[in-house]
């Protein structure tokens, strides 16, 4: 434990040690409750609340009759099957829709990244985005296939990273995707996204009274999540045919957490442990993964990747470690030069199907600075080529047996300043499994480079 | 509600409000703000009492539609959110020790955390809940939480001026690669 955290502790503890009890909270409780109640009958999305409430007060004289009076129970079954001509095949998700700005910035493939890691072999189709308004933050409804089955959920690009609002094995068929989402003061947002063909929602805030959807684009449509959350439904139709009929989404509700696995997490890669293992070392990055993680008295697991030293004495391991229960492992570098100085290096995680995981020895004493890639590439990994200036590739081979595919690779001055220095791997079939700038193989766990 | 389920749920209310209102007077730094939250986290929870099932999480339920609700206030509080370079005044007698003035410095640093932060460190500092847990009350992955939580307490040592700070050593975490 750090002094920092001490000092936190021990700021919030006196803070919040000097607040008195309010006297009489229940009362004020039931009051806001009833308040809130009466309020979620009238509230409505986004400054259409009047024009959409005059919709749906017509909506049910010209409707066809099974519309004007819903025929459908208080039922909270994911969806009641009415019809799956317009089920969501996560192999063959819908077109996206929505903005597209939403998937650029490189918000569509740290969303993908971050999915990854929670979800192993899992990839992310975008089905809508939107920016909302009142954040300004992107927001996005997908599909996931692959990994342990289909999931859908929706993802904000919030200040501290994605944040993936929702999280929740797709069940089949489902026609519409119906998200409870953060609205404005307070207030839930009802998120539908159903195919394209859809022509109409309806939400029934009491589960029969239809109240008509604002639609954002064709099959997406929102509202205030604002009815008895026992009883509320919601709707889609094409056309004068009602496709699907289901309970409206908790608006509490949110992420189900991925139960963790037995045994190692996910990400463990299965390669073998190569190089000479030294005790100290291994000892060393254990206790600092402790420390990082605020669990110094913990003992971490860890997976060796591998473990070597320099000619100029400076001892290395690169490893995936963990605490017992996590769901994902980290990585972790660590070096003890031979004047006793260790540096440490928590790094980006990394998920199965790696092509390599490298590390950085660098020399801070050396003048110009020296830096060793150490490249531990998959096992099957054939040759590996490095282009100082990102463009010539030269093959280089491992320093010895023990190194069993392991390359290490000295960084020149250039290569340093310019960042501009790629990696190439082949596998044994002589393709191409692996080619990029060697700068993205050097993030951290919050910063690359 | 019947009456049985408002019983239970004014004794929920009676033993852990006070704790409840610690926790959010944290998240919010203001006292009428933090009886505000807490009021209307405990009123959606009253709504939908008949269909919480695990009455031994209400606490998890209860923190996660604190913070949600909180972070969904920006803007109609955006305006009376700012970072100032003035310590806020202290109740009493002023105390000049060091520890008090590191701990005003922390306060007012803590009030320049983008909310989610902010609930994180609350969450993980004073909670005490672990990061698995935080990020459960969150919606986030525990990643995100500690990479979050690094960034958030990096900006408080940076912004209170705890660099200079001897005591105030941050955990390693960064990367040096």
């Amino acid at each position: 434990m750090s002094p920092l955290d001490d000092e936190l502790r021990s700021m919030f503890h006196g803070r919040a040690g000097t607040l008195s009890p309010s006297p009489d909270p229940l009362a004020g409780v039931e009051r806001r409750a009833g308040r809130m109640r009466r309020n979620r009958a009238v509230a409505a999305v986004a400054g259409t609340a009047l024009a959409v409430t005059a919709i749906a007060l017509a909506v049910p004289a010209i409707l066809p009759s099974d519309r004007a009076v819903p025929q459908v129970a208080a039922s909270h079954a994911p969806d009641d099957g009415l019809s799956s001509a317009y089920a969501l095949d996560p192999a063959h998700p819908w077109t996206y829709r929505g903005d597209e700005g939403v998937l650029g910035n490189g918000n569509l493939a740290t969303f993908q990244r971050e999915w990854t890691i929670r979800h192993p072999g899992s990839t992310l189709h975008p089905l809508f985005g939107q920016v909302y308004e009142p954040s300004k933050l992107a927001e996005l409804v997908f599909v996931a296939s692959g990994g342990e089955g289909p999931r859908w959920g929706a993802v904000t690009a919030a200040h501290a990273g994605p944040d993936f609002v929702l999280d929740r094995p797709l069940t089949q068929p489902a026609t519409v995707l119906a998200a409870a989402l953060p609205g404005d003061e307070g207030t839930a947002r009802l998120l539908a996204v159903g195919a394209p063909e859809v022509t109409e929602m309806s939400y029934l805030p009491d589960g029969t009274t239809p109240t008509a959807m604002t639609r954002l684009q064709d099959g997406v449509y929102i509202h205030a999540l604002n009815g008895d959350q026992a009883r509320d439904q919601l709707q889609a139709f094409v056309g004068s045919q009602r496709i699907s009929s289901t309970a409206a989404p908790d608006s509490q509700a949110g992420v189900v957490p991925t139960p963790n696995p037995a045994g190692p997490p996910g990400n463990v890669l299965s390669w073998p442990t190569r190089g000479v293992q030294d005790p100290q070392v291994l000892l060393a990055a254990e206790e600092f993964y402790a420390q990082s993680q605020s669990r110094p008295a913990a003992q971490p697991e860890a997976k060796v990747l591998f473990a070597g030293a320099t000619a100029d004495g400076t001892r290395y391991l690169l490893a995936q470690m963990w605490l017992p229960g996590a769901k994902l492992a980290d990585t972790v570098g660590y070096l003890i030069r031979k004047d006793g100085s260790a540096e440490p290096q928590l790094k980006a995680r990394v998920a199965n199907g790696t092509a390599a995981v490298v590390m950085v020895l660098s020399d801070p004493n050396a003048t110009p600075v020296k830096e060793t890639l150490v490249v531990v590439p998959q096992p099957t990994t054939g040759q590996v080529e490095y282009a100082a200036d990102g463009r010539t590739f030269k093959p280089f081979s491992n320093p010895g047996k023990a190194y069993d595919g392991v390359t290490v690779i000295p960084r020149g001055d250039q290569a340093i300043r310019d960042m501009k220095d790629r990696l190439r791997l082949w596998n044994g079939d002589g393709k191409v499994v692996f080619v990029d700038v060697v700068f993205t193989l050097l993030c951290g766990q919050t910063s690359c480079g | 509600m019947d009456e049985q389920g408002r019983e239970v749920f004014r004794a929920y209310v009676a033993a852990r409000s006070p704790g409840l209102l610690r926790t959010a007077y944290l998240l919010t730094g203001s006292r009428s703000d933090a009886e505000d939250l807490l009021q209307t986290a405990l009123a959606k929870t009253y709504l939908a009492w008949d269909r919480i099932r695990d009455r031994e999480a209400l606490d998890g339920y209860v923190r996660r539609i604190m913070v949600n609700t909180h972070t969904s206030w920006w803007r109609r509080r955006k305006v009376d959110e700012y970072a100032t370079d003035e310590l806020p005044e202290r109740s009493g007698s002023r105390d000049a020790t060091e520890d008090l003035a590191l701990h005003d410095a922390l306060w007012t640093a803590l009030s320049s955390l983008p909310k989610r932060q902010r609930a994180m460190v609350v969450l993980r500092y004073y909670e005490d809940l672990s990061e698995a847990a935080t990020a459960q009350i969150l919606g986030v992955s525990v990643g995100t939480v500690k990479s979050a939580t690094s960034r958030a307490l990096a900006k408080l040592r940076d912004t209170s001026g705890l660099r200079d700070d001897p005591r105030a050593v941050l955990p390693t975490d960064g990367v040096l690669t």
